[in-house]
């Protein structure tokens, strides 16, 4: 099983919009890092793997019965991307990428939340083509500008690679996970009228 | 009328050392061991975090009056549910309400059971925010928490979301029917 780095469309992205010079240098890098020891590792845990699995790991989804040590060389390589992708500063001038947590799912659209708060609406049919239309899970929008009034928009599975913030398990503590918050129209229907007053059984004085 | 063998009071930063202690959980059940961990490593800075200081968080202590010892843990703070269309839901999101081990099932000689003057408290304090919080109140439980769903219901949290998790409920206080019309 051959995979090819990611940089090899940015280096194409450069090449079609006319920069010759950094479009080289990137398909050098993704040449570097398709030779490291992170590729290595990956390949090797994706040849174990059937065809169909493969592709969907390809595809952005983990088969349930994935070696554990799957998600951590897809983690070390996009790490390793993403150090490529920021030493190239002429990459982030070419593609904005939004990426976050899906917190809503609707009918026609998703909310996706960035990691610094904003949120933003994406049809739905794009998440569900990057199988990313649950609540909770991650998606990249990548914007490629082509002129003042036009971009074409990528919708790309994400996944995170800081370890200590996100397990990939829910937790009900704190303030970090989207689903805790996130609503469905039965919700909705639940929550409208008016709330029943509160039930307190015991009388008690609270010292501040 | 004598005083309460308990007593409640806010906690905040110099209660770290307190909380550190405090034990809620058999060993062996791990979503018991996730509450009691919450409580000694992440509640207080969940509590004093600057940013979060708009959504009022609350944290609550309830401590035997003779001794000062800790028997309950309990956190609460204003949330808001983002619905289609713009339709937001205030709410209050109940974080934590814990019991230590020793205490549990326990009732005072006046007759309250140690959940009772958490739960109370919580709703208590809950009621009394300045400015009002609103009075739909919800907490997520692990699905086989059984005695944590029987006191949620016990204080009207009767009403079951959609889950957020496959292993968690999400439970809300009761509302009346929007009147025709509204």
């Amino acid at each position: 099983m051959t995979l090819f780095s990611s940089l090899n469309v940015e280096s194409a992205r450069l090449a079609r919009l006319g920069n010759p010079d950094e479009a080289a240098r990137v398909a050098r890098a993704a040449t570097e890092l398709e030779a490291g020891p992170e590729f290595a590792k990956l390949q090797q845990i994706m040849s174990d793997l059937s065809g169909y699995d493969a592709q969907q790991v390809v595809d952005g989804v983990l088969p349930e019965d994935a070696p554990a040590e799957l998600a951590e060389a897809l983690k070390a390589v996009a790490r390793r991307t993403e150090q490529w992708r920021t030493s190239e500063l002429a990459l982030t001038a070419l593609a904005e990428v939004i990426a976050g947590r899906i917190a809503e799912v609707h009918n026609g659209y998703v909310v996706l939340v960035r990691v610094d708060g904003p949120a933003t609406m994406v049809p739905r049919w794009m998440a569900v083509a990057a199988q990313r239309d649950k609540v909770g899970s991650l998606l990249a929008l990548v914007m490629d500008r082509l002129d003042d009034g036009r971009a074409v928009v990528e919708a790309v599975p994400a996944i995170d690679v800081d370890d200590s913030t996100d397990t990939g398990r829910f937790t009900p503590f704190g303030r970090g996970d989207p689903r805790v918050l996130s609503i469905t129209e039965e919700d909705e229907r639940l929550l409208a009228g008016e709330p029943q007053p509160l039930r307190i059984l015991v009388p008690v004085l609270i010292e501040e | 009328m004598s005083e309460p063998d308990w007593r409640i009071r806010s906690g905040g930063l110099a209660d770290r050392g307190l909380l550190s202690s405090f034990d809620c959980a058999n060993p062996a059940v791990e979503f018991e061991v996730e509450v009691g961990q919450f409580i000694r490593t992440q509640l207080i800075d969940w509590a004093c975090a600057p940013g979060a200081a708009g959504d009022d968080p609350r944290l609550l202590l309830a401590l035997i009056r003779a001794t000062g010892e800790l028997f309950g843990v309990a956190a609460h703070e204003r949330a808001r549910f983002q619905g289609s269309d713009g339709n937001v839901f205030n709410a209050t999101k109940l974080e934590v309400a814990a019991v230590a081990t020793p205490w549990q099932g326990y009732r005072f000689h006046t007759g309250e059971r140690t959940s009772d003057v958490l739960m109370s408290a919580v709703m208590t304090d809950i009621y009394a925010r300045v400015p009002p919080r609103d009075s739909r109140v919800f907490g997520i439980v692990h699905k086989d928490n059984h005695r944590s769903i029987a006191l949620c219901r016990r204080y009207g949290l009767v009403e079951e979301m959609s889950s957020p998790d496959p292993n968690y409920l999400r439970l809300v206080t009761a509302h009346r029917p929007p009147l025709p019309g509204s």
